[in-house]
């Protein structure tokens, strides 16, 4: 039987970084095939380039056994392809029913828009989510005034009131309550039924072996297999996923003080649900899982960003009060995040200024000469072993690495006790990594503890004492010792 | 006293709901309270005469800051405004006067002109899409282009046109004055776009590109489309002014896109993109123009007219402004 969509040798590349390397794929009439893949693997990619959305380097798409060469993603529409995306594809200021029609053929008397023939259908479509939604989300609403989970179900029936012969639903049930997952899933069926195919993304290992027939996984950009759901079971998938099991021989278990320093009860803000945890003086404390699933905003949390929190904190014995980052600091707090350009770096000003500015704060120092300025900044660029050429030089000019380098430094300066990091090495060199571990290390050497949330799972089973994973806003697993690998991980981040 | 508090917040979404899907409300009622304020100084201001004289005075502005607004709702801007009217009257007066002022020939200029109005402005569109540059910089660069070619078409101020060309504006046809006419084809060619979905597929684009691009819209077709309104428009409004001055003029329409812009934006359209309405942008043109004459018939001192006329525009637009975050607040 001819594949009603295949995809041989699809490769593509943003920038150095491979995204997709000679990606295979095939899809029948009439199933339900997973896409599966461990964070940032290119399963989005892949389904992008379906509709070109994305342009392909190289490869080839079939599609009845004809290749195509959509030129974007109308052309795909056309053809019958359509994506639910994971980034929503919705209008904020649009109606519900305009984003639900917008870029689709007018059906109307010469070509005009029948607003009334599109109303009935709109309706008819959110009827299906009658009681799971609220009462709120009506045609004429628009987008931006309705909730995380409404707009995701407007942009789930934006592709299904067309009807396409393939549906790609880039996680699509990851913000909608069980409830409403149900009655998409019964959508799915129904296209099944009517001989239509679903590639679905989905983080979820419950709903693949529920809904789907096939998966195909994919492992830094290249397709390694494809499995029969009804044969296959959890830990295949995730053996498929992690590959090769990666037992690092230059792991050094370090011995954290048996010391407890942070102790978390029962805290929940934002996402996060009634999480505890203690963190040892001078550990390195991961946190992963999935991405998105609170580790973030837990470190925010304890950095002051979520002032409404509920639960109790004791850091060294003292309750906290984490009501801004200014407390949070003063407590012994410091941030750092990979997000360099929003939370860390001042581009342009020099970098004498960027390293002293939360020391300044910290101490409260409101007159300073720059010669003592320099040198108390100079012994802290040396010990991270910065390369640099003037410390009134512009911190722009530095790569990424020394960027994050002057940010570490910034906090070493105020003396912290914990150092939370938001996947600080994003976008940093390998070189540079190392050093960071190395330095990581070293601090925690000398009584710092530290949080570190990275979206890198092989960094943090290698350099962390202990790894949280997080899924949902819970904390599900605790990984240490033997079991600090990828295939633990993932089994209990995809539970 | 609870249910009081229910029923001030029920009026209260009621008024944002309305201004939301009209975003020109705000425009009206201000344009109603200028009128009022000119008609206590001046009632003979508010009689059918002297309004359609005035209308026929501000079709150049409302024509402008009509085709602006495609732009603007796009997320772009078109700074060539102002010389592509130069261009396209230096070259209808130079056809005019080619065919020695016939009428056939007046027509044909008139086509001519409208023909080049909106090529100029497909042109920007094509160089901004294709070439991916600035809307903003780009228009700049294709306005000192088109002033060029004006100057190399009509190196200074002149030419004769007929007088029937400015009688035709100041007639009635069907005993309905001729501006008023004009205003409705150009309504009816925004009606025509909204029934297409062209209209929301701009505002699309201004609101979200990625999101309208996925949606299957060709965002680089519509955005030439917009850049070509404004240039149609533009014509339009170049034949107004011919309407008025009857001559030629390679330093025509200066400033233009400025007044055009604030008219719009005054008339609720977001610069940012995404949110406003050309109709909106009328009655922003007939604000920009009712506050000279406020200013003029309070025998306010010319030498505080330009101060006055910048805290006026200052204050409408503000108003906007804070509608609009009182709005965004409400939505969360």
């Amino acid at each position: 039987m001819i594949p009603l969509l295949k995809l041989k040798g699809v490769s593509k590349r943003f920038g150095g970084v491979h995204a997709l390397r000679q990606c295979n794929f095939s899809l029948q009439s009439g199933e339900i095939h997973f896409l599966i893949g461990a964070n940032g693997c290119g399963k989005s990619t892949l389904s992008k380039i379906i509709v070109c959305a994305l342009e392909k380097d190289s490869g080839e798409i079939l599609y009845n056994g004809n290749p195509v060469n959509f030129s974007n993603p109308g052309d795909a529409r056309q053809a019958g392809i359509d994506v639910v995306y994971q980034e929503l594809s919705l209008i904020p200021d649009l109606s519900v029913q305009e984003n639900m029609f917008l870029g689709s053929r007018n059906q109307g008397k010469l070509g005009f828009t029948d607003t009334k023939a599109q109303e009935k259908i709109c309706r008819a479509a959110l009827e299906r989510f009658k009681g799971v939604v609220s009462e709120n989300l009506t045609p004429d609403i628009p987008v931006n005034r309705l909730t995380a989970d409404e707009r995701q179900i407007v942009e789930i029936l934006k592709v299904f009131i067309r009807e396409p012969k393939v549906i790609i639903l880039d996680e699509a049930s990851s913000s909608l309550h069980s409830t409403q997952v149900e009655i998409l899933f019964n959508l799915v069926r129904e296209l099944k039924e009517k001989g239509h195919s679903v590639i679905m993304i989905s983080h979820k290992m419950k709903e693949l072996f529920e809904i789907g027939d096939r998966a195909t996984i994919i492992r830094n950009g290249l397709t390694v297999a494809t499995v029969e759901l009804k044969e296959s079971s959890h830990e295949e998938i995730v053996t498929h996923m992690v590959g090769e099991q990666y037992f690092s021989a230059d792991k050094i278990n370090r011995v954290p003080k048996d010391e407890i320093f942070l102790t978390i009860k029962d805290l929940s803000a934002g996402k996060l649900k009634d999480i505890n945890l203690t963190l040892f003086k001078g550990e390195i404390l991961g946190l992963s899982g999935l991405q998105g699933q609170g580790q973030s905003e837990l470190l925010l949390t304890l950095f002051g960003g979520h002032p409404e929190y509920k639960g109790d904190l004791f850091l060294d014995g003292k309750k906290l009060n984490l009501r801004s980052p200014a407390h949070s600091v003063r407590d012994g707090f410091a941030y750092i995040s990979g997000d360099r350009k929003s939370y860390g770096v001042f581009p342009v000003r020099s970098i004498l200024e960027n390293t002293v500015l939360a020391y300044l704060k910290k101490t409260g120092r409101k007159f300073f000469s720059r010669k003592s300025l320099r040198s108390e900044v100079l012994p802290i660029l040396e010990r991270l072993d910065l390369i640099y050429d003037n410390l009134d030089d512009s911190i722009s000019q530095l790569s990424g690495g020394n960027q994050q380098k002057i940010i570490i430094g910034r906090w070493l300066m105020t003396g912290p006790k914990v150092i939370l990091m938001d996947d600080p090495t994003k976008g940093v060199d390998i070189k540079t990594k190392e050093e960071l571990y190395a330095l990581m290390k070293e601090l925690c050497d000398t009584g710092v503890s530290i949080i570190w949330n990275s979206s890198e799972d092989q960094e943090i089973l290698r350099n962390a004492d202990r790894v949280l994973v997080l899924n949902d806003g819970w904390i599900v697993d605790e990984l240490r010792e033997d079991r600090l690998s990828e295939y633990e991980l993932y089994k209990a981040a995809m539970a | 006293m609870n249910t009081n508090f229910i029923k001030l917040q029920w009026l209260r979404t009621g008024w944002k709901e309305r201004f939301r899907k009209a975003p020109y409300l705000l425009a009206i009622a201000i344009v109603i309270i200028l009128m009022i304020l000119l008609g206590i100084r001046n009632p003979g201001y508010l009689k059918l005469a002297s309004l359609t004289i005035k209308l026929k005075s501000w079709m150049p502005l409302l024509f402008a800051a009509f085709g602006q607004t495609f732009v603007i709702l796009t997320g772009g801007i078109d700074l060539s405004q102002g010389s592509m009217i130069a261009l396209v009257n230096v070259i209808i007066v130079q056809v005019i006067m080619l065919f020695g002022g016939s009428l056939p020939g007046m027509l044909f200029a008139v086509s001519v002109g409208i023909i080049v109005g909106t090529l100029a402005g497909i042109i920007n569109g094509l160089i901004l899409t294709r070439l991916r540059l600035q809307p903003l910089i780009t228009t700049y660069a294709t306005g000192i282009i088109w002033r060029g070619f004006a100057l190399s078409v009509m190196n200074e101020p002149g030419g004769e046109v007929p007088m029937s060309f400015y009688y035709f504006f100041s007639g009635s046809f069907l005993f309905i004055p001729i501006p008023v006419w004009f205003l409705s084809f150009i309504v009816g060619i925004y009606l025509f776009l909204l029934r297409r979905g062209a209209v929301t597929q701009l505002k699309a684009i201004g609101g979200y590109t990625i999101g309208a691009f996925e949606s299957g819209i060709n965002v680089d077709r519509k955005r030439v489309l917009a850049y070509g309104l404004s240039g149609f428009f533009t014509a339009l409004a170049t034949i107004a002014i011919i309407g008025e001055t009857i001559s030629g003029s390679p330093l025509a329409g200066t400033g233009y896109e400025l007044e055009a812009i604030s008219s719009a934006a005054i008339g609720g359209a977001s610069l940012s993109g995404g949110f406003g309405s050309p109709i909106g942008s009328l009655f922003g043109g007939i604000i920009t123009r009712l506050v000279n004459d406020v200013i003029f018939f309070y025998g306010i001192d010319v030498k505080y007219q330009q101060l006055m006329q910048g805290l006026i525009i200052i204050l409408a637009l503000s108003f906007g402004a804070l509608l609009a975050q009182s709005l965004s607040r409400s939505d969360k």
